[in-house]
């Protein structure tokens, strides 16, 4: 154990160390030679805790145990006023030099977070049954925008334009156009079907409708050839129609009796479908940006009011020493944790509930079909996907909401 | 251990009204046991502020443990924070976790092991004579009970300065002796107390160096064991 040298009298170190710095600059100047400086500065420096004996053991100060050497002796006051400030400098560096070790320290903030997440049983009740209700909203979001493109494509593709030909049209002419049409890029697909299976297909419908079938006997075959054509874009039908008008084999041969879809009456119809499946995409994506919005603004506030309960928490913890990343850790873990639990929760719901509103949609005329199946398909990764934007959310909120209290 | 050298600061922004401390010096040597004495009101809590760095003076200097304040930047705050010993007068304890937590934490904040903080809780514990309540919660705990789990909070780190705020302030007659004696063992232990209070019960007693505040200046600064409040200053704006 190191005892305090004995000092000559008038050189006491708590009498030095108690005089201000402008006294000792007069005692330099008076010609009194006071000791180094090892008062103040360094006694944080030897004071690394590892180093120390328990505060019971630990007898009287460290001042003067060094009786170290020292370089440049003071001799007037702005050497003194240099030599404080080369030990604040020194004192500052040594303070910061132990930084905690960066693995204990994660490892308590899981584990902080781990208890702060059991011991605030309620709070962490409350956001994770919000987080579900949130969770769910942007799930079912997601998938009623997708069912409800799907089922306007469907609606869409089942609109085809119909070009009615010749009764008589040679079948030279009928593999020109359809060559012809095949090159055009505006067109998905096209079927055509010649006047003859037009008469039989109209008999296979009207088997039981004797007055049907007796007018097609009496009759000659009237029924035109049509192609039905199903174009990638039915808003874009220009080009199509282009064909039609200039197209030679397939102008001469038209049904004069019978205009193409796209310029008759039917035309308005096709383009009130298009207009209307385009209005409701876009009410679609803008109804789906509102809900995602206020299902992160709902959990952001949730995370916000829990911690807003426990700011005097934070600020003690920084009265203390804590660093930023020490006292925010665990509200991040914390967060994160009701996040994933909130997630698994809805995911369970949903695995639930989904199959069993698929026949009543299916029923409805609802293209969900193709969802479900890439959803079956992809399980593992909707449901981690799922699991990510709760963490995600929860961590993200929470580093969010504790910002403020941590300037 | 702590310098402060004309030190001033003013709280209301246009540095209008009176100010809260004004050309405050004080040094105060390494082991030293220093009361600082005030009304409510005089400044202590300012000059607490000032040492725990949350608040910034408006003029002065001020050097604790060799480091000019001057030269922290936010960074080295909590680092400088955990060679501080505090005792607040609201405790500050955190309220979700146990005395044994409570304690640690500090410990656990600069990164000490484990072991290290086995070792070292326990002592604490028993130095303020907390034995059996170590997984007792704030809440569970009486006034002077809490203190002293803030006491040795604050001295579990062996902090060369330990500053106790009216840590008398909400206890009883026996509780408080027994924490003023705990202090006194802490200082026999080498470590520099500052005790903030206003009970001149314990200052007549203690015999140690007296610092007495008022009207945010230091009016009397010397050992005595006679020393009567002086006349209040008005405090506040004229």
């Amino acid at each position: 154990m190191n005892r305090p040298q004995q000092q000559p009298s008038g050189h006491n170190p708590a009498e030095f160390a108690r005089k201000s710095i402008s006294e000792i600059a007069d005692m330099i100047h008076r010609g009194d030679k006071p000791q180094p400086l090892t008062s103040d500065g360094e006694l944080f420096i030897g004071d690394m805790p590892e180093k120390n004996p328990i505060l019971m053991e630990r007898v009287l100060s460290t001042e003067v145990k060094r009786g170290h050497k020292v370089n440049n002796p003071i001799k007037t006051a702005q050497d003194l006023h240099i030599k404080a400030k080369q030990l604040s400098k020194r004192t500052l560096k040594a303070l910061t030099k132990h930084q905690p070790r960066k693995i204990i320290t994660a490892a308590r903030i899981h584990k902080y977070g781990l208890i702060n997440f059991t011991r605030n049983a309620w709070l962490s009740v409350a956001s994770i049954a919000i987080m579900i209700i949130t969770l769910l909203i942007m799930s079912v979001t997601v998938l009623a925008t997708q069912i409800a493109n799907d089922t306007l494509e469907t609606i869409k593709s089942q609109v085809d334009m119909s070009i009615y030909l010749k009764q008589d049209i040679s079948n030279q002419d009928i593999n020109e156009i359809l060559a012809d049409l095949k090159k055009l890029p505006s067109v998905k697909s096209f079927k055509y079907t010649s006047p003859t299976e037009a008469r039989e297909n109209y008999i296979r419908e009207n088997l039981n409708n004797s007055d049907a079938m007796l007018a097609i006997n009496e009759a000659d075959n009237m029924f035109p050839g049509i192609i039905n054509i199903q174009v990638v874009d039915i808003n874009n039908t220009l080009e199509l129609e282009n064909f039609v008008r200039n197209n030679y084999t397939a102008a001469s041969n038209l049904d004069t009796a019978r205009l193409p879809s796209f310029a008759s009456d039917r035309r308005s119809a096709i383009d009130k479908i298009a207009s209307t499946a385009n209005m409701i995409k876009g009410a679609g994506l803008v109804a789906g940006i509102v809900f995602m919005v206020i299902a992160v603004l709902m959990i952001f506030n949730t995370i916000r009011m829990a911690i807003f309960s426990r700011q005097d928490e934070i600020y003690m913890m920084g009265l203390i020493g804590a660093s930023k990343a020490f006292i925010r850790g665990p509200f991040i873990i914390e967060a994160a944790i009701a996040g994933l639990i909130a997630a698994i929760i809805s995911g369970f719901i949903l695995l639930f509930a989904l199959p069993k509103a698929l026949p009543a949609m299916i029923q409805y005329d609802i293209t969900a079909q193709p969802i479900f199946d890439w959803l079956g398909a992809h399980l593992a990764l909707s449901l981690g996907g799922l699991y990510l934007a709760g963490i995600v959310l929860g961590a993200l909120s929470s580093w969010m909401a504790t910002r403020k209290y941590l300037k | 251990m702590i310098v402060f050298e004309n030190v001033t600061k003013h709280y209301s922004k246009g540095k209008t009204g009176l100010p809260a401390l004004k050309n405050i010096n004080l040094n105060v040597g390494a082991n030293e046991f220093v009361i600082l004495v005030g009304s409510s009101g005089a400044g202590k809590s300012t000059l607490l502020k000032m040492i725990t760095r949350e608040e910034k003076p408006d003029k002065g200097k001020i050097i604790v443990g060799g480091i000019n304040y001057d030269d922290l930047k936010s960074r080295h705050i909590p680092f400088l924070r955990r060679k501080l010993g505090v005792v607040f007068q609201d405790f500050k304890l955190l309220p979700k976790r146990t005395v044994f937590e409570n304690i640690a934490f500090a410990m656990e904040i600069a990164g000490m092991t484990n072991s290290e903080i086995k070792a070292a809780v326990p002592k604490a514990i028993e130095l303020v004579g907390l034995v059996g309540k170590e997984n007792s919660f704030p809440s569970q705990l009486s006034g002077g009970e809490r203190q002293r789990v803030s006491i040795a909070r604050a001295v579990v780190r062996q902090p060369k300065i330990l500053i106790a705020d009216e840590p008398t302030g909400n206890l009883d007659e026996q509780h408080k002796w027994e924490i003023v004696r705990l202090l006194e063992k802490i200082n026999a232990c080498g470590t520099n107390v500052l005790l903030i209070t206003h009970d001149m019960e314990i200052v007549k007693k203690l015999k140690r160096r007296v610092v007495i505040i008022n009207g945010g200046q230091i009016v009397y600064d010397k050992k005595t064991a006679s020393v009567t409040m002086p006349p209040q200053k008005p405090v506040g704006r004229k």
